[in-house]
């Protein structure tokens, strides 16, 4: 199936205005938000800022995730301040070296979490503005000086998020024919489509036959502008060939985009450096469709997929690299796996009790402090313990010789998994074929089993809160018109659930119980790409199905506490 | 694909936001919390049982004036909301219960966690304004 034939939605996704017709939307619910935040009632139940963000956004990014792909980086309001800053900033600087990796995120995101704790942000609309503010001016300065979209890829804590956990979900942009990529000499889906250089028109698709061959393409034209020899009259190009350019590397931002100065650029192409036919899966893509527009092929849709393939793929993956050779996205997914565990502790009543009795043991009295301690102990002390011990258990149980390309049985079983077949370079090219003795490889590659349990949490808990006060924002809004004199009728405040409270928590387990049967799914399939025979795959993979059905039990049992809501008062006790 | 004119991009869009944005900003203003004209009451709150528990409780309003003396006379209407957006809040009209005090026999908590009692006081002079008062209510009772 593919999102871009479906009749109505894909004709709005084709348009090249929808994701600024969306964004533009967004922008004006962001702006609203940002002003009730900062002027309104500092009640978040009574204000936009404290309903919207934390009760409505999380419950439908989540849903969207499950159900069809990363919709709210597609319609993401801080990029459209963000294109005024390419305008108005110079946009060309390369994003340091040091930093092209996911670490800075993974920092800020433990940052975020324990700041939403640590200062209550789901109780206070007018920090909730202010961290919104943050965003707009951070994607504004960071994608003003740097090229491509630096903030989105390496900094957008949020977009992190909906990056991990979109590989779950059903649909992906990718290429629909792989053979057409292969005889496209210009590359448009990541160097963006240019105006004819000599027309000044939208060049014309390139055919695949030599006598129709588009002249500009056939030059290897680089994207730079082209002079008709002055004997010849031919035309002639100017700068590298199209060779060149054709296998960006993890970290180059492509030369394309919208950066000023670029002359005779129509369309741009993906700025997160996911050239499409080696993209594979939804880890670092937005959804913003650049590519699909700036395909001159119309070879690129929204695809219905099996999200076991982004999960377990281990071979080498446009703009990422290979998964197991990148610890830092390994950290990351980690990361929001156990955040997800840890956001729904802080609701609890006997976490409460245990913070209140460590406190006391420790002697600490700041709350904020108490929190930085608990907080760095469960995302990142108690992380690195688990998967540590988890992979030198599997690599125990899994025996000698689990790694690298091992024999040919494990290349076939490997071969098997990726589902190789006629059309096949495509499908055979993610083989993993093992490569993870180490310890650091196996947790980077066995990570992403996990993450449909995390996800599984996310959900359950996120819906949670959709679903018994969805209808809030019903009065908030009345009461937010009646405010500036518009007639809105009696605000309602007993409307609340969304459904009946009996269908909670079967809703919430399903959630949870489906993420860990993905994980599991997953797992083993990873078990069977890098060990090969079956009874090797099984002794490696126990250990993590261990490590999953446990995290999962701690997520039934969570899900049976009774909540509450604290942490805006009385420090003492916590 | 038949080719097409290069796009022109909309240069009216970026006046367009800004006044959009600056017109927004003009009528939105400042969205009081209403504690209006009642200053200089004070309002005492008692729950039973005590410490707060989910469920229903007594809840007693005392107000009184900066001498101290008894407020009486007034409507009220006590409105318990938690701290987190998303959470339907309890609203009971309260009794005269002499003193000064207004009286809620059935308010119920449904959530342990951090609530906050806000009062709805109005008199039939015209006077009106919303007293609060933070209240920690367990799900459990401490052992």
């Amino acid at each position: 199936m593919d999102l871009l034939r479906v009749p109505v939605l894909g004709a709005f996704l084709r348009w090249r205005h929808a994701r600024t017709a969306l964004q533009s939307a967004a922008l004006l619910l962001a702006v609203l938000i940002l002003l009730d935040g900062w002027f309104g009632p500092q009640l978040a139940p009574r204000n936009l800022a404290g309903v919207i963000p934390w009760v409505h956004w999380r419950g439908f990014v989540v849903l969207a995730l499950l159900v069809v792909g990363n919709l709210f980086c597609m319609a993401c309001p801080f990029m459209l301040p963000r294109r005024l800053a390419k305008r108005l900033l110079p946009a060309r600087w390369n994003w340091p070296a040091a930093l092209a990796s996911k670490w800075l995120a993974v920092g800020l995101l433990v940052v975020f979490f324990w700041a939403y704790e640590a200062f209550s942000l789901w109780a206070s609309p007018w920090l909730t503005a202010w961290v919104a503010g943050a965003y707009f001016l951070g994607a504004f300065v960071v994608d003003g000086f740097f090229r491509g979209a630096a903030f989105c890829r390496y900094v957008c804590p949020i977009g992190q998020f909906h990056f991990v956990n979109g590989m779950v979900s059903p649909f992906e942009v990718r290429v629909r024919e792989p053979e057409v990529c292969r005889s496209c000499a210009t590359k448009d889906c990541i160097r963006g489509r240019y105006a004819d250089p000599v027309t000044g028109a939208n060049p014309v698709a390139g055919v695949n036959s030599v006598a129709g061959v588009n002249p500009v393409a056939a030059a290897g034209w680089s994207g730079r502008p082209l002079r008709p020899d002055p004997i010849t009259g031919r035309l002639a190009l100017a700068g590298a060939s199209v060779a060149d350019r054709t296998s960006p590397s993890r970290d180059r931002i492509p030369s394309s985009g919208r950066a000023r100065g670029r002359a005779g650029l129509i369309q741009g192409g993906c700025e997160l450096a996911l050239y499409l036919p080696r993209k594979e899966g939804n880890l670092d893509c937005t959804f913003c469709m650049e590519c699909i527009h700036a395909c001159p092929h119309d070879n690129v849709g929204i695809l219905a997929r099996s999200p076991l393939r982004d999960l377990t793929t281990g071979g080498v993956r446009a703009g990422v690299g290979r998964i197991r050779s990148r610890p830092d996205l390994a950290a990351l997914a980690l990361l929001l796996v156990f955040a997800a565990f840890l956001n729904a502790f802080g609701m609890v009543e006997p976490v409460f009790r245990l913070q209140a009795w460590a406190a006391g043991l420790l002697g600490i009295s700041s709350r904020a402090g108490f929190l930085l301690l608990f907080f760095g102990m469960g995302l990142i002390l108690l992380p690195l313990l688990l998967t540590g011990v988890t992979a030198w258990l599997s690599r125990f149980l899994a025996g000698p010789s689990s790694g690298g390309q091992g024999s040919a049985g494990q290349r076939d079983a490997a071969q098997r998994d990726a589902g190789q077949s006629a059309a096949g370079q495509r499908d055979a090219e993610p083989t993993d074929g093992g490569g993870t003795h180490g310890l650091v490889a196996r947790a980077s590659r066995y990570a992403w089993g996990l993450v449909p349990l995390g996800f599984g949490m996310w959900t359950a808990h996120y819906v949670h809160h959709l679903l018994i006060g969805g209808l809030t924002v019903v009065p908030v809004i009345q009461q937010y018109l009646r405010d500036l004199g518009i007639p809105s009728g009696e605000p309602g405040w007993g409307r609340g659930a969304m459904v009946p409270e009996g269908w909670l928590f079967p809703l919430e387990l399903l959630f949870l119980q489906g993420g860990l049967l993905v994980s599991l799914l997953a797992t083993w399939r990873i078990a069977q790409q890098t060990e090969g025979p079956r009874r090797r795959a099984l002794r490696a993979f126990a250990p993590w199905a261990l490590l999953a059905t446990s995290l999962a039990g701690a997520g039934i049992w969570l899900l049976l506490q009774p909540m509450e809501m604290r942490g805006t008062f009385f420090a003492p006790g916590l | 694909m038949t080719p097409s004119p290069a796009p022109t991009r909309p240069r009216f869009m970026v006046p367009v936001v800004l006044l959009s944005l600056a017109a927004l900003l003009s009528v939105t203003g400042c969205r009081g919390d209403g504690s209006g004209e009642l200053r200089g009451i004070r309002m005492d709150v008692a729950i039973a049982p005590t410490p707060p528990v989910v469920g229903p409780s007594r809840v007693v309003v005392t107000l009184t004036d900066g001498d101290g003396a008894a407020v009486t006379g007034a409507d009220l209407r006590l409105e318990g909301t938690m701290t987190h957006a998303g959470m339907v809040p309890v609203i009971r009209a309260a009794s005269p219960d002499g003193g000064g005090r207004y009286r809620v026999d059935d308010f119920e908590f449904t959530m342990g966690g951090d609530w906050i009692l806000r009062a709805h006081v109005s008199f039939p002079d015209g006077r009106a304004g919303i007293l609060e008062r933070e209240v920690r209510v367990v799900s459990a009772p401490d052992r």
